[in-house]
């Protein structure tokens, strides 16, 4: 049952990712500019213009740049850049790494803060602890990664001199990238933790109102193990669904955050693509994106079933 | 007794000799860091191409000025065409006809990652495949009298132009067309060559980590020494505030900069070498003639004369901007300011808005504009200081390469054009935004935004004239004449220019005063002191 609901889930997300797919596409067409002004500059004349569209394709019908376009994505091609002439999944490939690290770090320490913090300021309702958590969650809700990633960088890397400015890793070892991972994986973390706090203190608190805890607490059962076993299985459903939904808003943040710590990764390759008008990178990227996202939701559906047995797949 | 004296006399001589040399070679004495790698923060988010022929971007030229080089060179930090020196060519001459140009090539240049010596043949090549229509490059303009190129023998070439062109050796320079590349390089790494340059140059490519840096290392068997650096790593930094903060903590060396007044003179106050470079930004204003009411002299000379330029340099700095008025570059050859200033008066402006039918001025059509931060602001000056004589207009903002698409499609009733302007002659100017045939939306379109030559006579002939004068001075007399003309007919107005700025620590020692680019130049005898 669950094989078939795997399978049915991915041709789901191949049918979401040809939609998205189209849609940038056209999209990307509509938006003024042009990759080969980019390229020979503006005061190219038009007829140099007009060699360089010939060589990038850009002067064929859009219908046919468009079926051309999907039936490489349907066989995993996804293109050469335009600017560059890499190939365009080559480029995502070698960026991949340092945007899933900062995801990843950012989204462990999203979690490890605002879970606890979320479950004591629910505990400890309008206590002076429930306050600061509260008032943690506010502050960070309401700041951008990129003011936060320069605030930590004037603290730490200008004032301590404990981090350094430029986050690109030179060695491969791995005590250097844990190392520069820090700084930009706080940045996002901590306002991801924010936002994990706000929603597992309020699911928190509608769950301890529910009468099994209170039967529970009646039985004699210990406080921790109404909180930690009975209550917080049913408290991680929606905070699960919200980390999930909340790996679009990291991609978006590593964007800013690459740029602010000039690290490598999809976003600065992302906006780099853009400002160039390449269209076969930006197409790559987005859909790359969309990729994540799919596969995360579909992680989070599939871990449903851990915290609740009563979900079925059907 | 007299040994003893002449002993003396050779000692004393010794040691005067020996500090007069110290002193006269400055920083010689200097102690030299035990690392010699130089870290450059570039304001680009990467290079797209380091193909000399397509390289455009602020960080991608200064890159290739120093793996490439030209038969001839601008001196040291200094983009001068006055002070054109030998390079690649040790000497050039012209033939009695006046149209075969013979350079003699410098012997024992190496190319990078042993591709052999520079010879004959590589110049060939190079001018042969920038002119390849097939090729697409933008740079070919100015090469187009060239009607052959001929080895002579290995170290001889021999280049023959349509017609007479005096200045030709001011296009093989170390810039855009002129740099030469290698010919079995290119045949053997094809489109690879893009991001994987060989040349001549103090310093070779090693390796290119997209979206973060570009390492170069020493070219050992350069031609004129072994440069003292042994690696140059430029670090592709986009937000200035980041580039700043690692230059101040020592992680770089140097730095572009917003060529922003408080950034200089904070930078400055720190005790940081801040330099100030041009040839720069001109920033002009074109005006289209094909809209109403600027089809109209009197309202484009009103709009002129409502227009403060000491507003812009005071809002840029006095040291970054200063004021130009003809619409060719002051450091192009044949550029003269002898032309109507239109000096800020409202008073004129009314008046001949008034005697124009608008005597409490009108809307313009919406405005396009880039949001970059060399744009947007001044338009937004323009905006208000014209709302003074009752001209008015809606402003759409845009990012840049939508601003630049549009402008392609002649969406705007008045453009603002900034652009990077190295020194070439007027000529380049004048055909790119007023001769006839680059109007936009043409098939020959370039950037002539105002129409000019179209909606209203125009100087195609005086370029074209000037264009195949063997005479200098008649041909900087015909270009004067074109710069007085566009100014009579108000079709643009130039604003001003805006240096660039870079700032570095005191001990890298560039060997040179850096006076142009927009990232300091790196050289074979560029050191770092003992810090």
């Amino acid at each position: 049952m669950k094989v078939s609901y795997i399978v049915k889930r991915i041709i789901s997300a191949v049918v979401i990712m040809l939609a998205v797919a189209t849609i940038i596409f056209f999209c990307l067409r509509v938006l003024p500019g042009d990759p080969a002004i980019v390229i020979l500059g503006d005061s190219a004349s038009e007829e140099a213009l007009k060699v360089i569209r010939s060589q990038l394709g850009a002067d064929r019908p859009i219908w046919i740049q468009y079926f051309d376009y999907i039936g490489k994505l349907l066989v995993g091609d996804l293109g050469v850049s335009m600017i560059t002439k890499q190939p365009a999944g080559m480029q995502i490939w070698n960026m991949f790494p340092y945007t899933l690290n900062l995801a990843i770090s950012s989204m462990i320490i999203g979690v490890l803060i605002g879970i606890p913090i979320g479950i004591w300021t629910a505990i400890r309702k309008n206590t002076l602890f429930d306050y600061v958590g509260r008032v943690f969650a506010l502050v960070g809700f309401s700041f951008p990664a990129f003011y936060l990633g320069v605030l930590l960088l004037m603290i730490f890397s200008i004032e301590l001199g404990l981090f350094p400015i430029i986050h690109q890793i030179r060695t491969g070892s791995i005590s250097e990238h844990l190392y520069k991972l820090c700084l930009p994986a706080l940045s996002i973390g901590l306002i991801e933790a924010s936002f994990i706090t706000r929603l597992t203190r309020s699911c928190m608190l509608e769950v301890l109102n529910e009468d099994y805890v209170r039967t529970a607490f009646a039985k004699g059962l210990k406080p921790n193990r109404v909180y930690f076993i009975h209550a917080l299985k049913n408290v991680m459903i929606p905070v699960i669904t919200a980390v999930g939904f909340y790996t679009g808003t990291i991609l978006a943040g590593a964007v800013l955050t690459e740029t602010v710590f000039n690290r490598p990764g999809l976003g600065k390759l992302l906006i780099g693509a853009i400002n160039t008008r390449d269209y076969t990178l930006v197409q790559a990227c987005l859909v790359t994106f969309s990729f994540i996202i799919v596969v995360v939701n579909l992680i989070v559906d599939l871990s449903y079933s851990l915290f609740d047995p009563r979900v079925k797949y059907e | 007794m007299k040994t003893k004296f002449f002993l003396q006399v050779l000692i004393s001589a010794i040691m005067v000799l020996t500090l007069t040399m110290v002193a006269l070679i400055p920083g010689q004495a200097q102690e030299l860091a035990k690392e010699q790698v130089v870290r450059l923060g570039a304001s680009d988010p990467d290079v797209d191409t380091l193909d000399p022929y397509f390289a455009l971007r602020f960080s991608e030229v200064p890159i290739i000025n120093i793996i490439y080089e030209g038969l001839l060179a601008w001196p040291r930090g200094k983009f001068d065409l006055n002070e054109l020196k030998p390079s690649l060519a040790e000497r050039w001459e012209l033939a009695p006809d006046k149209m075969t140009w013979t350079f003699y090539l410098r012997k024992g240049v190496k190319w990078h990652e042993g591709y052999g010596e520079f010879t004959a043949e590589d110049v060939k090549f190079s001018i042969e495949r920038l002119k390849n229509p097939k090729l697409g490059s933008s740079m070919v303009v100015g090469w187009e009298p060239i009607e052959s190129v001929t080895v002579v023998n290995p170290y001889t070439v021999k280049i023959r132009t349509k017609f007479t062109v005096p200045d030709l050796p001011t296009i093989m320079i170390n810039y855009r067309g002129g740099y030469i590349m290698c010919k079995k390089a290119v045949e053997k790494l094809g489109d690879g060559i893009k991001l994987h340059p060989i040349g001549t140059g103090p310093f070779a490519f090693k390796i290119h980590k997209p979206r973060e840096s570009i390492t170069l290392v020493a070219h050992e068997d350069y031609w004129r020494g072994k440069p003292i650096i042994k690696k140059v790593e430029i670090l592709f930094i986009l937000d200035h505030s980041t580039r700043e903060m690692a230059f101040r903590s020592g992680e770089l060396d140097a730095i572009s900069l917003e060529s922003k007044k408080e950034t200089i003179d904070r930078l400055r106050k720190d005790k940081f070498d801040v330099d100030l470079t041009s040839p720069a930004d001109m920033s002009v204003l074109y005006f289209n003639l094909t809209r109403k009411p600027l089809n109209d002299i009197r309202i484009r000379r009103a709009l002129c004369y409502a227009t403060n330029r000491d507003e812009f340099i005071n809002f840029l700095g006095k040291e970054v901007a200063f004021p130009v008025y003809s619409s060719v570059p002051p450091w192009y050859v044949g550029y003269t300011d002898k032309v109507e200033h239109y000096e800020y008066s409202l008073e004129k402006a009314k008046k001949l808005l008034a005697e124009a039918g608008y005597p409490n001025g009108f809307k313009l059509d919406p405005v396009t504009v880039s949001s970059r931060s060399t744009l947007l602001p001044p338009i937004q000056i323009l905006q208000e200081m014209w709302k003074k004589i009752g001209v008015t207009m809606e402003l759409k903002v845009v990012d840049h390469p939508s601003y630049l698409g549009l402008l392609q499609k002649d969406v705007n009733p008045i453009v603002l054009y900034n652009s990077n302007r190295y020194p070439y002659t007027a000529n380049t100017p004048f055909i790119n935004f007023y001769h006839s045939k680059s109007i936009v939306g043409k098939p020959t379109a370039i950037a002539n935004y105002s129409h000019y030559g179209e909606a209203m006579p125009g100087i195609d002939k005086l370029v074209d004239e000037a264009y195949s004068e063997g005479d200098i001075n008649k041909k900087l007399a015909l270009w004067a004449k074109a710069q007085q003309q566009i100014a009579e007919d108000a079709i643009s107005f130039t604003l001003y220019v805006r240096r660039y700025s870079m700032a570095k620590w005191p001990y890298l020692d560039l060997g040179f005063k850096e006076l142009s680019q927009e990232l300091y130049d790196i050289c074979e005898t560029t050191r770092i002191l003992k810090h």
